[in-house]
Formats: C-alpha cells, sequence, structure tokens
C-alpha cells in the first residue's frame, strides 16, 4: 500500500506550502490539502498553476478562500504548458518534495491511477538543489510568462541553505533549458550506456517521441506498457508505427478489474550500470520529452532493477474517444490584486491594451466599475466604490473585463489579507473564514481564543461605539500599507475616534468579525436553529452531515467570559457590550434555555452594580435593555427588571421602544429558540410598562431634599421603611443634613463609618438604607455621582 | 481505523518504496439525498406551517394506544407492588402491546401508517404467536428502537412525547406517562380493551408466549379506523395544538377553507396546490404566504436538483467545459445569448396545467417530477425563474425567503441575480452552472462535510467537468401535508372519502382561521 500525498501534508506542522499544477480545481484543493495545512498550522501557501487551470477554476464557484487564506498564480507558457505537479513543504522537520503525475484536483489525487516519489533533504539531497534550480529557472525564464515571479525566490533560498550537495541517486530534471530526452541521455551515459527502454503514459502523441529517444539511447528493445483504462483524451501506443516496441503490464500498474483511468508517466532506462527511474509530469509525447515545449518536471532516481513487467497478449483494450481542446488555446485570464480601494493587475494575454468594461463579482454582488484602461504592459488599475465588505466577503473575487465578444475574467487576490495571514497565523485565518461565512466550530473557536488571549487588542470595536447609523457614515479610505500590519502594539482604545474601526488592517479585522458578529442576515459562526432534530423523520431527511457540537466553541467561550469578568471594572461600557455580543453569537449556536439564562443572569448580575449606558452607545443601550427584559422574564420580576434598565440605560419607556424596534438577529432567535419566545416577551413588556421603580423616583426625591421641600408622593418608595422617617427629617427641616451618597459608597458619608454589606446592597439596589453602625440617618442614592 | 503514521514513519515507509510509487485512491462514499444543501430550509418553513409532526405519523389510534400501555404498566406495576416500574420492564411492556396492536392490524391488512411490517410477519405471524420471555424477543426488542417500534425516531416516538408534536406522553427517567389532557382517551381505550386486558398478554409486567389467534381477537377492539368520541376529541385539541404547535390550526383552516370552497373532495395533491396559488380568496393569509413560500422553496430545489441532474447527465460521458455546457443550457432553454438575465427572470413560466408557475408554484413543481429531469432542463430552469419571481413578488420577505448564506435562501437569490440582471444570457447561464450548482454542490459535499470528499458526483479535472456519479431524478421532499389532512380526519376535523377529503360540517372552526 502506498503513502497518499495528503498523508505527508497531514503528518507534518507544516508553515509554509507551494503547489505546482498543470489542470486545478480549488474546490477538491480547499477541501482536502488546504484543510489538512490549515490544521497543521499552514500560514503561507500558495498554487502556481498553468494559465488553462486557473481559467477552468475560474468556473468552479465551490471555492471560496482563493486570493483571501492562499495565493494562486497564473504562469503561461507560449510554446506549450506549465506541466509540473509538485509540492513543497516546509516547517519545523524540515522540507519535503511530493512530485508526480497528478494534477492538483480530486482525480490527480487519487481518483486516476497516478505515481508519486517524496524526497527528504537526507535520503535525496541533490534533489532539493535542483529543486532550487527550477524555481529559479522559472523565476528568471523567457520562455515563461510569471507576473509575480518573484514570489518563489523565498522558496529557493529555503532550498538553497541545505547542506550543498553533489551528485545524488535520486535527482530533479526540469525542462526550462533543455528537453527532458536530452538530459535523460546524458544520464544513461554516465550510467554506462543504455540497453534498453520501458515506458508508461497516457499519452504519446504518435510514436515519434519514444522512438526518438530509443534512437538516442541506442537501445532496440522498447516496452511499453498497455493499461485497460487511461486517463482523458489517453490514447495507446502506437505500436504498429514502432517495429522495435513490445506491449508488455507494469505489474504494479495493474490494478485489474478496479483499474482506475491511467494518468502515471514512468520512463525506465535499463543501463549498464543501474536503472534510471523516471517519474513525474512528463508523457512519452514531444512537447513534453523531445522538445522543451512544456515546462516539466521529473524526478529520476537510480535503481538496481527495472519494474516487474509480463508480455501483454491480445488485442489492446477499446478506450474511449474524447475530444480535448489543445493546450495552446487556453482562455485568457487576468490577475488583479485588491488594496484599499483600488483595484490592479495583469492581464495574460497579447493584445489586450485598449479600453474594457470591467465588473467585480464580491459579496454576492455584481459591480460595474466602469471602463478600464489596460497599458501596453497589459496592466491596469481601477478604483473601486466599496470598502472592506469586498476584502472579508464570503466568496471569492472574480474580476471580469468584457469588449465586444471577448471576455477576461480572473480571481482577486487580496495581499493584506494573504499578509495577515502569513504574519498572523491561524488566528487571522480562523478569523477571515469566520467573517467570510465559516460555521465551523474550529474557526469561531480560533476567534473566541485569539479574542481570550488579546483582550486589549481587541476591544477597539466596541470602544465607543455609536451604533449602527454612525458606522454606516463612516468611510474609511485609507490604504494600509503591509508594513503596518504587525500584530503589537495594538492602537489603545484611546486612540479610536472612529466609530470601531481602528487605524491597521488588524483592528479592521476584528471590526469586520463585530460586524459579522451583529450583522442582518446569516451570521458567520452562527449556525440557524436546525428544524427539529429530535424528531427524525424518514422522510424528511437532509444528508447534511450531522453538525458538530460546537464543544470547543462553548469551552473557549467560558474561558473568555472569565476572563474578561475581571476587566469589567476598569471599562463595564466596553466588556459588557463585547461580552454581551460574543456571547449571544456563541449561544445562538445552540440554543439552549438553561444556558441562555444562565449567561443573561450572570451578565444581568454584572451590569447591574457597574454599568451606566452612555446615551450616546446605542447598540449598548438597546442590549442592554433588552438582555434585562429577557431575565426579568426568566425570573417573573418586571418590577426588578424595571428598575434594572432605569439603572443601567435611563429612562425606561422610551429605552425599551428603542430597543424593541431593533432586536438583534441573534438575539431575537434565542428568544424564540431557548426562551419563552417573543410574544411572551411582548406581554412581560406590557407588565414592565405598568411597574413603577424607586430608581426613576429617586431624582424627585433628590431634588425635593436638595430645594428643602417635602418630596412628592412616591409610590414605590414611599413603601419602603426608610421613607417615613426620612419624610420626618425632611419636614422637619434637616434636608440639608440627609447624608447623600455615590454609587460606589460603602459608607455613610456623614460619619464615614463602614456600611454593613447588606446595606451597601440595598442602597444600591432600593436607593435608601439605614446607616445602622452610626449616625443612624437615611443614607439616600444619588446614580449620578 | 489504521492510525496515521507520523511524518518519521512516513519518511520511513517512502524510503522503503525505493521509487515512485501509485497514489492510493481517496476515500469517497457515493450517495447523499441532499447534493445542493438546500433542504434545511424548507423544513424550516415546514415546521413553520405544520410544526411537530412528520410524514410517517399519520393516524391517532397509534397515539392513543402508546399512551394506554404505558398507563397500564404504571398501573400493574402499582398493582404489583412494586416500588417504581423498572426502566426495561416498562419500556419491554410498552413494546409488547404495541406488537399485538402491530400484529393485528398486518393481519387484518390495515398496516398503514404503522412501522415495521417485515419484522411482524416473520417474528410474530409466520410463527402463528411469539414468546416475549426468551432473549430474542429481548434483542428484537432493542433493534425496535431504532426500527419498528411506534416510539422509534422515525414513526410516532417524536411527536407522541411533549414538544411541537402531539404530545401525549411525558418522559421521565427513561419511562413515559400520559399527559393529564390524554387521560380521557386512555381511559375511553381502556375500556374498550375490556374484553381483553386480563389476559396476561396485557395484564402482566411479565409475559411468556402469546398467540396470534389473541393479538387477531384484540384487533377490532382498537382497529384504526374506530377511535371512541373521547379519543377523537382528546387528537383534535392536540392536533390543533397551542403554543409552538398553534400553526397547525392556522394551517388546518386555510385546508377547511379550500375544502369549503370545492364541490367534489380534493386529494392532498390539490390541497396543496390550492393552498400555495397567489390567485385564491385565501392567498393573502399570513399561513397560505408561509405555505406559497415553502412551495416555493420546495420548486427551487427541484428545479437545481434537475437541473444538476441535467449536468451529471451531460458530463458522463467525458469531461465536458463549462462553456460547453453554457452552449448547452443555452439551447436546452432556447434564450438568445443577447438576451438579458432580467428579461429571462421575468418571463413566462407555464405549468401543465395551464397556469404560470408564478401563480402556481406547486404545479411546476409536479411538472418537473414527473419528467425525466436530465432531459429537461428547460422546465427545471422555469423552476427556478418561477421561484424567484415568487418570491420578488412577495417583496422579498427575509421572513419567509431568508435563512443562512450558504443554503441559497430565495430573497438572498433574488438580490444577486437582479444585481447581475444586465448580464447577457450566456453569462447567466455560466453563473447557474457554475455556481447554483456546481459550486453549490461542491461546496456542500466537500467543503461543508468536513471529510474531505464525501458525497461530490462531480469533479474538475483536465478537459473539465466529469461526472462521478450518474444522474437520478430529484423528489419534492414530502410537506407533511398528508399526515396533517389524515390526523385532521381521524380528529373529526375534515370528512375522509374514498377519493379525497371534504369539510365537515359537525365541528366548528378551528382557531386560526382568517377572513
Amino acid at each position: 500500500m502506498g503513502v497518499h500525498p495528503l498523508d505527508v501534508v497531514r503528518a507534518g506542522r507544516w508553515q509554509r506550502a507551494l503547489f505546482g499544477t498543470f489542470a486545478l480545481s480549488l474546490g477538491f484543493f480547499e477541501a482536502a490539502p488546504l484543510r489538512a495545512l490549515r490544521r497543521g498550522g499552514a500560514t503561507d501557501i500558495r498554487i502556481l498553476a498553468d494559465i488553462s487551470g486557473v481559467a477552468g477554476s475560474l468556473g468552479e464557484a465551490g471555492a471560496r478562500e482563493v486570493g483571501r487564506t492562499y495565493a494562486l498564480d497564473a504562469i503561461g507558457v507560449p510554446t506549450g504548458c506549465f506541466h509540473p505537479k509538485f509540492v513543497l513543504l516546509d516547517g519545523e522537520n524540515g522540507p519535503r518534495v511530493l512530485v508526480g503525475s497528478g494534477n492538483l484536483t480530486f482525480g490527480g489525487w487519487g481518483r486516476n491511477l497516478e505515481l508519486c516519489e517524496a524526497l527528504t533533504p537526507e535520503a535525496a539531497p541533490a534533489a532539493f538543489g535542483d529543486m532550487a534550480d527550477f524555481l529559479e529557472s522559472l523565476a528568471t525564464s523567457p520562455r515563461v510568462d510569471f507576473p509575480r515571479s518573484e514570489v518563489v525566490g523565498s522558496w529557493a533560498a529555503t532550498l538553497r541553505r541545505l547542506p550543498a550537495t553533489g551528485e545524488g541517486d535520486v535527482r530533479l530534471l526540469h525542462s526550462l533549458d533543455r528537453s527532458i530526452a536530452e538530459q535523460l541521455v546524458e544520464m544513461a551515459a554516465a550510467a554506462g550506456g543504455a540497453t534498453g527502454l520501458l515506458v508508461a503514459s497516457p499519452y504519446f502523441g504518435s510514436a515519434n517521441a519514444v522512438r526518438s529517444l530509443a534512437d538516442r539511447l541506442g537501445v532496440d528493445r522498447v516496452q511499453i506498457h498497455v493499461s485497460t483504462a487511461l486517463a482523458l483524451a489517453g490514447r495507446h501506443y502506437d505500436f504498429q508505427a514502432d517495429p522495435r516496441s513490445e506491449p508488455v503490464v507494469i505489474e504494479y500498474l495493474d490494478e485489474g478489474r478496479a483499474q482506475r483511468p491511467m494518468h502515471a508517466k514512468l520512463i525506465e532506462i535499463i543501463c549498464h550500470d543501474a536503472v534510471l527511474m523516471v517519474s513525474g509530469s512528463v508523457n512519452a509525447s514531444g512537447p513534453a520529452l523531445s522538445t522543451p515545449n512544456n515546462v516539466e518536471l521529473a524526478v529520476v532516481r537510480r535503481r538496481a532493477a527495472t519494474s516487474a513487467a509480463r508480455p501483454f497478449i491480445g488485442s489492446l483494450p477499446s478506450i474511449p474517444v474524447h475530444a480535448q481542446d489543445s493546450v495552446s488555446s487556453a482562455p485568457p485570464v487576468l490577475m488583479a490584486t485588491m488594496v484599499g480601494r483600488t483595484l490592479s493587475g495583469i492581464v495574460m494575454a497579447s493584445g489586450s491594451a485598449g479600453t474594457w468594461s470591467a465588473r467585480l463579482d464580491a459579496t454576492g454582488e455584481f459591480r460595474d466599475l466602469g471602463d478600464v484602461e489596460v497599458g501596453t504592459a497589459r496592466r491596469f488599475e481601477v478604483a473601486v466604490a466599496a470598502g472592506d465588505e469586498i476584502s472579508f466577503g464570503s466568496r471569492r473575487a472574480i474580476l471580469v473585463l468584457s469588449r465586444g465578444e471577448q471576455r477576461i475574467a480572473g480571481f482577486v487576490t487580496f495581499p493584506d489579507l494573504l499578509e495577515l495571514n502569513r504574519r498572523w497565523g491561524t488566528s487571522a485565518g480562523a478569523m477571515l473564514r469566520v467573517v467570510g461565512g465559516s460555521t465551523e466550530d474550529e474557526d469561531m473557536a480560533g476567534v473566541l481564543e485569539y479574542f481570550a488571549r488579546h483582550p486589549d487588542e481587541t476591544a477597539a470595536p466596541w470602544t465607543g461605539s455609536r451604533g449602527a447609523r454612525n458606522e454606516v457614515e463612516f468611510v474609511d479610505n485609507r490604504v494600509v500599507p503591509l508594513g503596518d500590519l504587525e500584530i503589537r502594539p495594538r492602537s489603545s482604545a484611546a486612540d479610536i475616534t472612529t466609530s470601531g474601526w481602528g487605524v491597521s488592517s488588524i483592528d479592521r479585522l476584528v471590526a469586520a468579525i463585530r460586524r459579522s458578529i451583529i450583522g442582518a442576515g446569516s451570521v458567520p459562526g452562527v449556525a440557524p436553529p436546525s428544524g427539529r432534530d429530535d424528531h427524525c423523520d424518514s422522510n424528511n431527511k437532509s444528508d447534511d452531515p450531522p453538525p458538530p457540537p460546537p464543544a470547543r466553541t462553548d469551552r473557549v467561550f467560558e474561558q473568555l467570559c472569565e476572563a474578561y469578568a475581571g476587566r469589567v471594572p476598569s471599562d463595564p461600557q466596553t466588556e459588557l457590550h463585547r461580552l454581551a455580543e460574543l456571547g449571544l453569537c456563541v449561544l445562538a449556536r445552540r440554543p439552549d434555555a438553561e444556558r441562555f439564562a444562565s449567561f443573561v443572569s450572570w451578565w444581568c448580575g454584572m451590569a447591574a452594580p457597574q454599568l451606566r449606558c452612555d446615551h450616546d452607545r446605542v447598540d449598548l443601550r438597546r442590549l442592554a435593555t433588552l438582555l434585562v427584559l429577557v431575565h426579568g422574564m426568566n425570573v417573573g420580576s418586571p418590577a426588578g427588571a424595571r428598575r434594572r434598565i432605569a439603572s443601567v440605560v435611563g429612562g425606561v419607556n422610551e429605552a425599551i421602544k428603542d430597543a424593541r424596534s431593533a432586536i438583534p438577529q441573534r438575539l431575537m432567535l434565542l428568544i424564540e429558540e431557548a426562551s419563552a419566545g417573543i410574544e411572551a416577551l411582548d406581554e412581560f413588556t406590557v407588565r414592565v410598562y405598568a411597574e413603577r421603580s424607586s430608581v426613576e423616583e429617586m431624582p424627585s426625591l433628590l431634588a425635593a431634599i436638595r430645594a428643602e421641600t417635602d418630596p412628592p408622593p412616591l409610590t414605590v418608595l414611599d413603601s419602603e421603611p426608610e421613607m417615613a422617617q426620612l419624610r420626618r427629617r425632611i419636614a422637619g427641616g434637616f434636608a440639608s443634613r440627609v447624608p447623600i451618597a455615590g454609587l460606589a459608597a460603602n459608607s455613610c458619608p456623614r460619619c464615614n463609618i463602614g456600611l454593613a454589606q447588606a446595606e451597601v446592597e440595598r442602597l444600591r439596589s432600593v436607593g435608601l438604607v439605614v446607616a445602622k453602625n452610626c449616625c443612624g440617618s437615611v443614607v439616600v442614592l444619588d446614580r449620578s455621582r | 481505523m489504521a492510525k496515521p503514521l507520523n511524518l518519521t514513519e512516513l519518511d520511513i515507509a517512502v524510503a522503503a518504496m525505493d521509487g515512485a510509487w501509485p497514489v492510493p485512491p481517496l476515500p469517497m462514499y457515493i450517495g447523499g439525498v441532499d447534493p445542493l444543501g438546500l433542504r434545511q430550509l424548507n423544513f424550516g418553513l415546514m415546521d413553520r406551517c405544520i410544526p411537530g409532526l412528520n410524514n410517517a405519523a399519520w393516524r391517532l389510534r397509534p397515539y392513543i394506544v402508546m399512551a394506554w400501555a404505558w398507563w397500564q404498566a404504571a398501573r400493574l406495576a402499582d398493582r404489583d407492588g412494586l416500588p417504581a416500574l423498572p426502566v426495561m420492564t416498562g419500556r419491554q411492556f410498552a413494546d409488547r402491546v404495541e406488537v399485538i396492536f402491530q400484529a393485528g392490524h398486518l393481519v387484518a391488512g390495515e398496516f398503514g401508517s404503522l412501522p415495521g411490517s417485515e419484522g411482524i410477519q416473520e417474528r410474530v405471524v409466520s410463527p402463528g404467536g411469539i414468546d416475549f420471555s426468551t432473549p430474542e424477543w429481548n434483542a428484537w426488542h432493542l433493534r425496535r428502537r431504532d426500527q419498528g417500534s411506534l416510539m422509534a425516531p422515525v414513526s410516532y416516538g417524536p411527536s407522541v412525547k411533549e414538544g411541537l408534536g402531539m404530545g401525549f406522553l411525558r418522559s421521565s427517567g427513561g419511562l413515559f406517562s400520559p399527559v393529564d389532557e390524554v387521560m380521557p382517551a386512555v381511559l375511553a381505550l381502556d375500556e374498550c380493551l375490556a374484553t381483553v386486558r386480563d389476559n396476561e398478554a396485557l395484564s402482566s409486567l411479565e409475559c411468556g408466549w402469546v398467540p396470534l389467534a389473541f393479538m387477531k381477537q384484540c384487533h377490532p377492539l382498537w382497529r384504526m379506523d374506530a377511535p371512541t368520541t373521547a379519543e377523537i376529541e382528546v387528537g383534535r385539541a392536540a392536533l390543533l395544538g397551542s403554543g409552538g404547535a398553534a400553526a397547525r390550526s392556522g394551517t388546518l383552516a386555510l385546508v377547511r377553507s379550500i375544502l369549503d370552497s370545492a364541490e367534489t373532495p380534493l386529494d392532498a395533491d390539490k390541497i396543496r396546490i390550492l393552498a400555495a396559488r397567489s390567485d385564491m380568496p385565501w392567498s393573502h393569509r399570513s399561513i397560505a404566504r408561509l405555505w406559497r413560500a415553502m412551495q416555493a422553496r420546495q420548486l427551487l430545489r427541484i428545479a437545481l436538483e434537475g437541473l444538476l441532474n441535467w449536468v451529471l447527465a451531460k458530463s458522463s460521458d467525458g469531461p465536458i467545459s463549462l462553456d460547453a455546457l453554457t452552449a448547452d443550457l443555452m439551447a436546452e432553454i432556447d434564450v438568445d445569448a443577447s438576451l438579458s438575465m432580467n428579461d429571462w427572470l421575468t418571463s413566462a413560466c407555464p405549468s401543465a396545467d395551464g397556469l404560470d408557475g408564478r401563480v402556481s408554484p406547486a404545479s411546476l413543481l409536479d411538472d418537473i417530477d414527473g419528467v425525466r429531469q436530465f432531459e429537461n432542463a428547460g422546465l427545471c430552469a422555469s423552476g427556478l425563474r418561477a421561484s424567484l419571481q415568487i418570491c420578488h413578488d412577495m417583496e422579498d420577505d427575509e421572513s419567509l425567503f431568508g435563512g443562512q448564506a450558504d443554503r441559497l435562501p430565495l430573497a438572498r437569490l433574488s438580490k444577486r441575480l437582479r444585481s447581475g440582471g444586465a448580464l447577457p444570457m450566456r453569462d447567466a447561464c455560466e453563473l447557474i452552472i457554475s455556481e447554483l450548482l456546481i459550486g453549490q454542490h461542491v461546496y456542500w459535499a466537500i467543503g461543508r462535510s468536513g471529510d474531505d470528499t464525501q458525497r461530490l458526483r462531480i469533479v474538475l479535472d483536465e478537459g473539465g467537468w466529469v461526472a462521478l456519479h450518474g444522474a437520478g431524478h430529484a423528489n419534492p421532499t414530502p410537506d407533511r401535508l398528508f399526515t396533517l389532512l389524515e390526523l385532521g380526519a381521524d380528529c373529526g376535523l375534515i370528512d375522509r372519502m374514498d377519493d379525497g377529503y371534504m369539510r365537515t360540517e359537525t365541528v366548528a372552526a378551528p382557531p386560526g382561521g382568517e377572513s
């Protein structure tokens, strides 16, 4: 049993990965290799693909992260195609190279019969130097159209740092400078001269490439593998055109009745001193083998023996005929980057200069960008009247240029997001995905973990938020240089002058997370109510995989609550606001009445003594009002709810009316799914309206005391035992001697003798208490002090 | 499952191969009934129209039988002086009652709505009875909990428990007891069983052989079609529901209005169509709008899954490029390349009954269900168009057409397509194929499954898209209407006739009706 390339990708803690491919399926890439790399902690991931592969993947809307958490570069080869298939991995266990025949597609990673080699610096030191040669040549070769060729420089440098090597039994060959055949002939000569040739390939073109190689090697015996199934457009070798050829079956490429479409390429040159085993991307065709038309990459390994083969007997198996576009007809693509509000890029097609109409497909909408001028150097630039919602969109962004019948499309890459991902590691990746729509437990937990570990750095969006209305008005036109994308120091809360927007890209990302948490519609990280899973229905079944319980998110959220609770006294508005929104987001993932009630109770318990909402904190005022209402409904205390709203927010009726007009979607869901429901809340609200509270009466009492006049009748306060004594004191002309305490007081303001804890609590909840430890006066609370 | 190798172990394994090796196949699981991930939003709408019921549990009597069984078990435990009813004993007794009830109905040819006919036939009917004291019974009883028992999750189990369903049983520590409101029905059934309830099979917590003859003897006493008045009244109150389940009474009121307007009986299919039409006297009611929205979602799902079947058929004979698929789709739906998407989206969507899908989504739904979808891309595309038109006609109401973005909520889809309304049909067809069909499928098959490549039906490779899975047929998801109608008939809210349902005059209008 062989090793799957995915096993290697999964096994290491890779920091970087570079893929090379001809055909490309981004849907497959995002589902399998990218997922595996992410789990291992890789943050710098890039694909180099032939221009036709990129063009094909444009039609694959299932891929969503391209340009945001990994980069994709198109490579054009005017004389042929960019055909190598490789994976370079680099991490704490050193680099690895995988070279094979399989493209970065589902077929190339196991649906087809493919061959693969995995190389380590210890076992194949020379091959790593060869790989560096290949990358350096790729970056500089005039045969290749590689607009962002500088991206491979760091990889070449990494490989060059490995211990210097000389000859070795395993080498890599590429065709950027010379044909593969020419190099093989030289290697065969060095191995004592060739005596035989064994070839397996899905494509031959004609028999010319094999015949030519045999001629140059000087062999008179050529064995060609015959398969019962060949990959797309594969053809059998033309045995009749080559009298030297002999049909055989290579044992380890014969899968019997389970034969997969063969896409493997194998050339074995039997020499006097060794057998040269050549695997990789090289088909036994002219453009791949005989001439350096394509860019190919192959592993050449010196072995002691050739692969076992047996004669093929019978007529050649029938192979379905498929029409296939020639590689030269690959549609053109463009590559675009968006930084700030500027979209720029290059059209990878000749004759593209002139005026085009531009359309951007991002965030679920098509935006007409008007005319764009493509210069003679094929470059263009266009301004986009939009902001971060495009960068942080939930799907890939595609730019389309059209002119008459011509149409050129390409992915938009967001360099600042890629850089964030690279520098900031998995936390940024998780954040980008959450903002982009991920509902995975792993991603949401990743975000919360970062929030828990970095409370200061993530507070900005909740610092001085002025509500949704003002956020809409805020326009961020700045372009953030990549050099500014540092983790620390973060902007301090005091520096934030705009509503929830920080001064760097990381601040903007955190702000985007907040927007996504509170935003309308389906919210990233939040799964909607799942219907009625408790009564499975044989006829009403969806085969969605059962969503795993968000166990990690729940666990991390508990840690976060613990960590943030201690921060509440220092900035109650910011911290309680943040806790409320994060809490609702987490709870809405798995609505549960007990958890919801417990959280609301915990939050209100902290808010009651500490939170006083500023008038311009619209969102916080609404949220606090609603949470207090829900808690009041849960415990059946309309009077308590009224008192608490009056204390925390202010004018109760106005606060309730305002809050009910804009119930956050998350909270609405929880009220419906994990509480008594919105109708019950309506009924409870009516009861709250009918109540009065001591907090609301207190200003009248304080005004009377200060004016040294009798207080008016006070429905609630007059029922408190302290009021009779207080009224007597005021009526007796001692109003000026009534001790008045502020919210923080824990002693009698007149005597400075400490109040008992129960008295402090009564003062804060009722607003009146008798100072029994000292003067026995009624102390009155002024919440404004 | 083998433990994954670490990197060192992999290095050793690779070194041992001494050369290139064949890449092993990726694991892949063929199947899945929800290739585009669209069903959950539809279920959500069904939950709002007919909450708490499913498509399998559609008769009243089984609910009462289960309630009686648990009541009887508790009564017997009390009679025997047990301090408490042991959980296993209670479960086995209730299941024994179910088997006796099921076997009698199976022999009488009245098994409709009951689960597990094969097991009953093999283990009870064929041997002429069953010994409830054997290890074989114990093992079968345990298996029946998942499939075969009335209490199973795919049968009456979810609905009989307290919640949004009929709510006849209250759960406590693994045991159940009838809720107070059900007791009149339980006592009425107990009275019906007066002549047989002293038989050991029904009067003892432990029991041996029970002959089939006894089961046949019981059958006329608790026949499905003969509920007592008390049972009907209890069932009616439960079916009309309260709180979260009260929406059922609104749907029943809608059904009664439809039946009231009909001169002849209407079957479930006709009622479904009429309830969803936009040009009927009841169409403005909120429950009718909800029903129409649900049918529009059903139409969207079957239309897109039908079009996916067309794509799979096209890509079954070898790779096909997106360009070629786009050209084929344009030919199938017979549009000019220069037509704008907006013009196409607003064009007519006729159905076989002469109505337009925009007016009667369930008619077009039936049409798409009735054809070979992989050969009828044009009809499926009409379904897509009609569902979007309905959404737009209903002001893209988020409360009806919203939902999780990756499940293609109609409101969001409508907005997206309108933002590209000026696109030529060539681009529109490409968008439908690449985004709504293949993109959505790939996303759900591999992106959301969390397990790499499960359930993938089509892949992109050299040359274009290749189907891994042949074209199938998308069916509308059963929407519980039949259950509602049957239970409504059992509960005396409507009359059941040979060829459909009619309004009954014997029961006052249930709450939830709107003028």
